[in-house]
């Protein structure tokens, strides 16, 4: 099977001695791939090295088979995404945020555009300055940017934030339709458990800067009542070094 | 190049949506006005005409390249790396298909852009407002040439404001560290007039080597490679800097 | 990859700086036409005053308007600096008027030539004590000419590189043009300015009996020249400015001023007194402040304030005895009306040396405190003098400051009585 990403001994540690260790991890095509870990465990800065925000110190991660570091132009045509939050330029309207994304990619047009501020339902605001968002409407805006050029790819870091129970169910929908009729592979960070059992197809367990534990939901729904309990049994695990 | 070019259309957009540039503008516009009123009352009342035939854009140049457009370019240069780094809007530009040495790039040829912008702004107000002072029709090709040479000094000083915003943490700290190092190059130039070939300030105002029947061009040559020397010094480390840079 | 994106980077960024470093290093050596002709004119200025035996002059300025000669003065000037001898003519034509002007000057003696009649006068010289004294002094070793300098070098700024140099057969000629969209706008404001109302006001226009700059005043242009011969000396400079204006009738008009500058007959020049025989001459001697005509009595009146009123109390008299050869002795008392007694009745005499100083005639007395003072004598009006006591002279300046021994109302003026 073709892999989406693969992430290869990656190591990044900060100054204070937090930061990432010896992270593999392998993610086809067309999965939907939960991240879980405590806040702290170093989720935002793999996400951060994976899309360059962020030099690795060690290793390499791979994106439809190109290297991160080398070929970053190649890796990361085909990627969206969301890295902590949402920062939009504040001084321009919602549309015009959208047009900035979309002036890499030829087919992104005005009807595009429309189309995707339609399905975040942002779309009454687009002509609206950013500095009079909410914390939910700029987060619709970041999944509006991360879908615009219709990515093979899309690395959200906690995409649920600062939604209301309404965008949640929607964002849930549209990442299972868009998975389904487009074979998008997600890649999704999240403390939200329940949320990350609903919609991904895999899940992976960070904490304390190493991956303790990747499997499939239907495996671990299998052997636990739920991924909660799965989480826990492999943080206490840990937790005893 | 397409990449290179939309992150250019970007910048440009970013920065035409700005409310400073309209502002920055306006006080250009205004500058040029304001000195031909003060050019124009000193000949009705005091008989002496500050300029001389035709050279009113000249002067005009003389004195914003010494103010207004270092201050300008200042803003956009830290607005553009610094002001993006604090508030975060960066990400949204590193983590397109551009890869961060293009990024680079075309956030100096949208710098560079805006330079050309203010002082076109600049030289065409000039020129209509010298042709209300004086009946005497300019010499054009003077201008157009001395506000070319302009914009090679402003330009490099832009590169040392970029290296600057990409060293700072913040855009106030950049824009005041900025500001400081053009001050204090101007006053080692008078302090110092024998190491003054070594400061770019030097030769903000080196178009008037062309502006006399004798052409220096040894001496202009020698200039222009002291100002490319420093071009390539701040944009090889302020790209090395922008190019390590976690966010 | 990535280390070779580092590499590169960091290539040109040493690029750069060499790049930098180099240029700015030659232009540093090369220096500015500007820079060495300040140079070339600190050498002559030394040379001429230190290293040569003689040489001539010669300088000419005139002013123009419209291209017309208002006035043109042309100086020749010898000097010979081994002998300390000093020859000028000068010949100024104003408005068709030839005024001439001649003078000789050595260690003895001055000549004037009078024009009117072909007359000379000559001053015979007193003999200074100080061997020091040059006929032409070097401007440039004055420490205001170094912060003048200082302040001229940042004011012409990128000015600097307008004067080109050209050498051939070992000659360098520096030339320079401003022309009037060089100029700085600050310094046409300021010679503008100065020009219309110190140099040429409506006044003096006036008076000259030409136009009066009224408005539309700007410099023109300012070219300048000179050569440098194989010696490294400014053999000749020439020098011109101009500036335009509208006169109260809207005409415009150029105003023009040429300097020149030769140096000429290095090493070669004789200086001469001229031949005074069987010519008109008038002999003087210059020298002594005080002669016989001097030897006298001078007085003034102590004064009191009573009340509201002056009151005469007493009279101070001076007493010139004998002047021989500029030594001039004499005393000093005071006398005081009956009825009226001082605290101290100052009576002392007083003498002089001839050339203690070039400047003043010195006086030593002793006071009634028996300390030995000095004062100052000198002429004043026709017949009288000025005396103060207790005077601190500096002798380098040409300047003193007295005390008068503290009397109060001491008044230094002393009346001639003639009896």
């Amino acid at each position: 099977m073709d892999k989406a990403i693969v992430i290869e001994n990656l190591s990044k540690m900060y100054k204070n001695n937090r930061g990432i260790q010896e992270i593999n991890l392998e993610i086809n095509k067309g999965e939907i791939f939960g991240f879980l870990g405590p806040n702290g465990a170093g989720k935002t800065t793999t996400m951060k090295v994976m899309v360059g925000l962020m030099k690795a110190d060690k290793g390499d991660v791979k994106i439809n088979g190109f290297s991160i570091i080398n070929n970053y132009e190649k890796a990361m045509n085909e990627v969206g995404c969301i890295i902590e939050n949402v920062n939009p330029f504040p001084y321009l309207t919602a549309y015009e945020n959208m047009q900035l994304c979309g002036r890499f990619k030829k087919e992104v047009n005005r009807i595009r555009i429309d189309e995707c501020l339609e399905i975040t339902r942002i779309i009454k605001y687009k002509n609206e300055k950013i500095k009079n968002y909410s914390l939910g409407m700029k987060q619709r805006l970041g999944i509006a940017m991360a879908i615009l050029s219709n990515p093979k790819i899309i690395i959200l870091d906690e995409p649920f934030n600062g939604l209301d129970v309404e965008g949640m169910v929607e964002m849930r929908e549209l990442i299972i339709c868009l998975s389904q009729k487009h074979k998008t592979t997600f890649f999704i960070s999240s403390h939200l458990i329940h949320d990350i059992e609903l919609t991904c197809d895999k899940v992976g367990i960070l904490y304390n800067g190493k991956l303790v534990g990747v499997d499939s939901t239907h495996n671990i729904l299998k052997n636990y009542s739920s991924l909660e309990n799965y989480y826990l049994s492999e943080v206490d695990l840990n937790a005893d070094y | 190049m397409q990449i290179i070019k939309s992150v250019f259309i970007n910048e440009i957009f970013k920065i035409s949506k700005k409310k400073k540039i309209t502002a920055a503008l306006i006080f250009s516009m205004l500058s040029v006005i304001i000195a031909a009123i003060v050019e124009y009352s000193l000949n009705n009342f005091a008989g002496i005409r500050v300029t001389g035939n035709s050279e009113f854009s000249i002067l005009i140049l003389t004195i914003l390249i010494y103010s207004l457009l270092p201050l300008f370019t200042t803003f956009i240069c830290v607005d553009m790396f610094a002001g993006e780094f604090a508030d975060h809007t960066i990400k949204f530009t590193l983590t397109g298909p551009a890869s961060r040495a293009k990024v680079f790039l075309g956030k100096i040829l949208a710098i560079a852009t805006f330079i050309i912008c203010n002082l076109i702004v600049v030289m065409i107000f000039s020129i209509v407002a010298s042709l209300f002072l004086n009946s005497n029709l300019p010499n054009f090709f003077k201008i157009l040439v001395s506000y070319f040479m302009a914009f090679l000094p402003i330009f490099i000083f832009a590169l040392a404001a970029v290296l600057i915003s990409n060293i700072t943490r913040g855009p106030t700290s950049a824009f005041m560290l900025s500001i400081f190092v053009f001050l204090v190059f101007i006053g080692l130039n008078l302090v110092f007039p024998q190491i003054r070939s070594f400061l770019f300030t030097s030769f903000f105002d080196w178009f008037r080597l062309i502006l006399g029947n004798y052409i220096n061009y040894s001496k202009i040559l020698r200039i222009f490679l002291i100002l490319l020397g420093y071009g390539i010094m701040f944009c090889a480390a302020g790209y090395y800097l922008f190019e390590k840079k976690d966010i | 990859m990535k280390f070779s994106k580092k590499t590169a980077t960091l290539c040109a960024f040493a690029l750069g700086v060499t790049l930098l470093a180099a240029s700015a290093f030659a232009d540093t050596m090369l220096g500015s036409g500007f820079q060495s002709l300040k140079d070339s004119i600190k050498t002559t200025m030394s040379k001429l005053t230190n290293d040569v035996d003689n040489f001539s002059a010669n300088i000419i300025v005139s002013t123009k308007i419209d291209g017309q000669v208002i006035s043109e003065s042309t100086n020749d000037l010898k000097f010979d600096v081994t002998n300390k001898a000093k020859e000028t003519r000068e010949k100024i034509v104003k408005k068709g008027e030839i005024t001439e002007f001649y003078k000789y000057d050595n260690e003895n003696q001055i000549i004037y030539k009078n024009f009117e009649d072909d007359s000379y006068n000559v001053y015979e010289k007193r003999k200074y004590n100080n061997d020091n004294n040059k006929i032409v002094e070097n401007p440039f070793e004055e420490e205001q000419a170094k912060d003048a300098e200082k302040i001229l070098d940042a004011f012409v700024g990128s000015l600097q590189d307008v004067i080109e140099i050209e050498e051939s057969g070992g000659k360098k000629m520096y030339t320079g043009n401003l022309s009037e969209t060089q100029i700085p706008p600050l310094a046409n404001a300021i010679a503008s300015f100065v020009f219309k109302y110190s140099i040429l006001d409506e006044r003096n226009a006036d008076r000259l009996d030409i136009p009066y700059p009224k408005s539309n005043i700007y410099l023109l242009n300012a070219s300048g020249k000179a050569i440098e011969d194989e010696e490294g000396i400014v053999e000749s400079g020439i020098f011109t400015a101009s500036i335009s204006a509208q006169d109260s009738k809207g005409i415009e008009h150029i105003y023009s001023l040429d300097f020149s500058v030769d140096i000429k007959d290095i090493n070669n020049t004789v200086v001469v007194a001229p031949n005074l025989d069987g010519q008109k001459v008038t002999y003087n001697k210059e020298g002594y402040e005080f002669d016989n005509k001097y030897i006298g009595k001078y007085k003034n009146d102590i004064v009191k304030r009573e009340g509201n009123s002056f009151v005469k109390v007493g009279e101070r008299f001076i007493e010139i005895i004998s002047i021989e050869d500029g030594n001039v002795k004499g005393k000093y008392y005071e006398v005081y009306n009956e009825g009226y007694d001082a605290d101290n009745v100052r009576s002392f005499d007083f003498y002089s040396n001839y050339d203690e100083s070039i400047h003043f005639t010195i006086i030593h007395y002793t006071n009634d405190k028996s300390e030995n003072k000095t004062g100052i004598i000198h002429r004043t009006g026709t017949q009288n003098i000025n005396v103060s006591f207790n005077a601190i002279i500096d002798e380098e300046n040409g300047g003193y400051s007295y005390s008068n021994d503290d009397e109060e109302g001491f008044d230094n003026t002393f009346i001639r009585i003639f009896e």
